[in-house]
């Protein structure tokens, strides 16, 4: 991918993260605390976050092509990396207060980001599926 | 095999048959050695030219500014760079599977996706290679996906 290309990806992932916490937040708000209001410091805390969240995407940019090994280590330190984020952020808002909240945190974490990466796993499998069933029928064709 | 070669009248079409037992592996790299168009590519090894049929070519890689074929055993350099290759071959069942590398889908046996979000396609000869998740489009159009 050209780094051009690459930081429209980030400001797109960016206003796609902030779009989905703000609307989140408000049908949240709406449910259980329709009258308390939105302060204007915890918009911007929430901006840059998802700014933040959105700039680690860096770390799984490489200009050159790198092996499967290397991209794996760098899945590891972008989920790494994303955790410690979220932890601060719940800590500035007070969400986690204790060890154990930390902890149950990190741990929901982990499993949205394993459950993202099944999905679009799941979801690369049935198109290789399609790809293979072309490739087969690309192979056969020469028959004809 | 026993190969026969029948020469026809002009008016006739030109055809060619296999007649075989069962349809293996073997008789699907017969034909699309056949199929392909033998476009021929200039490979250089240990001083000698050597002119290399594309339905004998797996991939092309770039590696340290220079670009390699690969055949089934052999590799030889390419005086081209990739993105001239890339132009030359777009409409030869090749296509580009990442920043350094153009492969040969006749050579491709399979895809699988990764866990690291990219596809890696499995060729003939048990090679694999990165395919980026920018450039599976490109081969699905190609396959007419």
């Amino acid at each position: 991918m050209r780094t051009s290309a690459f930081v429209q990806k980030i400001v797109k992932d960016f206003l796609i993260i902030f779009a989905s916490i703000i609307i989140i937040i408000t049908i949240l708000r709406q449910i259980y605390y329709p009258n308390m209001a939105f302060d204007l410091n915890s918009i911007y805390i929430i901006m840059a976050f998802s700014f933040l969240s959105a700039l680690i995407g860096l770390i799984l940019y490489s200009p050159n092509d790198i092996s499967e090994k290397q991209m794996r280590i760098r899945i590891t330190i972008h989920f790494l990396t994303l955790e410690i984020l979220l932890i601060t952020l719940s800590s500035i808002f007070g969400i986690v207060n204790s060890v154990l909240d930390c902890f149950i945190l990190a741990l929901q974490i982990a499993v949205i980001y394993l459950l993202v990466r099944l999905l679009s796993w799941q979801k690369d499998k049935k198109e290789a599926q399609k790809i293979n069933e072309k490739l087969k029928a690309f192979k056969k064709d020469a028959f004809e | 095999m026993k190969i026969r070669i029948e020469e026809i009248s002009k008016e006739m079409k030109e055809e060619i048959l296999i007649r075989c037992h069962e349809v293996d592996d073997e008789i699907y790299e017969i034909v699309n050695k056949l199929k392909t168009e033998n476009l021929i590519v200039l490979g250089y090894q240990n001083d000698k030219v050597h002119r290399i049929k594309l339905s004998d070519i797996y991939y092309f890689e770039a590696v340290d500014g220079k670009v390699f074929l690969y055949c089934k055993e052999n590799v030889f350099e390419v005086k081209q760079k990739l993105y001239e290759l890339e132009e030359l071959l777009q409409r030869k069942n090749c296509f580009r599977a990442s920043k350094s590398t153009i492969l040969n889908i006749a050579k491709i046996s399979s895809i699988n996706p990764s866990i690291s979000g990219r596809f890696e396609a499995i060729l003939d000869n048990g090679e694999r290679a990165v395919v980026s998740r920018q450039y599976v489009p490109v081969l699905k159009n190609m396959l007419g996906i």
